[in-house]
């Protein structure tokens, strides 16, 4: 299955959503839209909060399609779009009081709304998914930005208008979690909101 | 790009083993629908600041209307008609004592019963008319909402005293050893009133930011 950033469309495609094809528009939107609406859901964890995101990332792509240059795969500018979206989000002080607000949820419906819809999980990749729903949404996007995107720290310390170090001392926190989450463990929680 | 893309740990293995593409939560058709009025030159023209401005003003209506709901039905004693174009009388006829009187400190209701019956007394008295009146005031505002300026200073007052009031209930309830039913319904109250709190303080934060 190919990552957002190693999608890519025809020229002759691209040329067609340019000048409005409404055909290529809906070309362009079957090939990245799957792969956009999985990395925002994963950096945002809320279902309902990723759906707004991913509207303005595919509205953001339609409008600017004019300055896409082709240097890279359209899908890697899709990525920059969606992240820079997520990340001005999760910096924003209404999601941390969002956020506030959200300790106040029970343990079910919170674990409903952050854990991604994906059709019959295998036990191990559920376990996985509680393992990432369980941190705080910044170490969530940095653990996903590096682990599975290929960012680099120096990468994501700008993304999120801080140091080098935010990003190294976020992914060493989450990863002390995800393998305390995943180790065995009989009195621990389902999924416990951080 | 990070350059150990090729040794990952066994948790990387296994997060890069997460499915990577996720079924968009809608179909081109509905993306293309969701899209159209956004993209108006009417939307694109409106600020962040009008759009948060619109949403202290409609979050302290519904604030409003909530709590009138929580409240014993009574039974309508009188209508009184309300002028759109005159906020006091709305404020008045809805027993918002504490909008009336934030938006215009010092000075008392014509009436006079405003300033001196406690809020409680004065909800008791207004009772069902108050939804019937916020009911016809919001079906004659124009079906999109306006964007105005308006202070926050009316809603966040009329908010704290909604959830003085509320803690208040909660802990009457509590001490009385009230059904679990009636303290969630005032817990739930509660948060939606904190929730709505949150959402003014920080559109007036916002505005602050902007403003020189």
């Amino acid at each position: 299955m190919a990552t957002l950033a190693q999608i890519e469309v025809p020229p002759e495609v691209l040329a067609g959503a340019r000048t409005g094809d409404e055909g290529a528009q809906a070309a362009i939107y079957a090939a990245v839209a799957p792969a956009a609406f999985g990395l925002i859901r994963r950096l945002a964890g809320n279902r309902a909060l990723a759906e707004d995101l991913f509207q303005e990332t595919m509205l953001i792509l339609y409008q600017r399609l004019g300055d896409f240059r082709g240097e890279a795969p359209l899908g890697a500018w899709v990525r920059q779009i969606a992240v820079t979206r997520c990340l001005m989000y999760l910096r924003s002080p209404w999601h941390r009081a969002r956020l506030y607000a959200s300790h106040a949820e029970d343990s079910d419906s919170w674990c409903e709304s952050h854990l991604p819809v994906t059709p019959a999980p295998q036990a191990e990749s559920l376990d996985l998914e509680r393992a990432l729903a369980s941190l705080t949404p910044t170490a969530r996007a940095v653990v996903w930005l590096f682990e599975v995107e290929g960012y680099s720290h120096q990468e994501i310390g700008q993304a999120f208008g801080r140091s080098l170090s935010f990003s190294k001392s976020q992914l060493a926190r989450a990863h002390g979690k995800l393998r305390e989450w995943l180790e065995p463990r009989v009195d621990r929680q389902t999924c416990t909101p951080m | 790009m990070h350059t150990d893309v090729n040794h990952p740990s066994p948790l990387t293995d296994r997060l890069r083993q997460l499915p990577a593409e996720l079924a968009p939560p809608y179909s081109w058709q509905e993306f293309k629908r969701r899209a159209r009025p956004a993209a108006s030159p009417a939307r694109a023209a409106m600020s962040w600041r009008h759009a948060a401005v619109a949403a202290v003003t409609v979050v302290g209506i519904v604030a409003v209307a909530l709590w009138s709901r929580l409240n014993e039905p009574a039974p309508r004693t009188a209508s009184t008609p309300v002028s759109i174009g005159d906020p006091h009388a709305l404020g008045r006829a809805v027993g918002g004592d504490s909008l009336d009187r934030a938006s215009r400190p010092g000075v008392s209701a014509p009436d006079g019963s405003a300033g001196e019956d406690s809020p409680s007394s004065g909800q008791r008295r207004a009772g069902g008319a108050r939804p019937e009146a916020l009911e016809r005031w919001l079906a004659a505002l124009p079906q999109e909402p306006a964007v105005v300026r308006v202070g926050t200073r009316a809603a966040v007052v009329g908010l704290e005293d909604q959830l003085a009031q509320v803690d208040d209930l909660l802990n009457g309830e509590r001490l009385d050893g009230g059904g679990q039913q009636r303290l969630a319904a005032l817990q739930e109250q509660r948060t939606r009133l904190m929730g709505s709190l949150a959402q003014v303080r920080y559109a007036e934060a916002l505005d602050a930011q902007a403003s020189p």
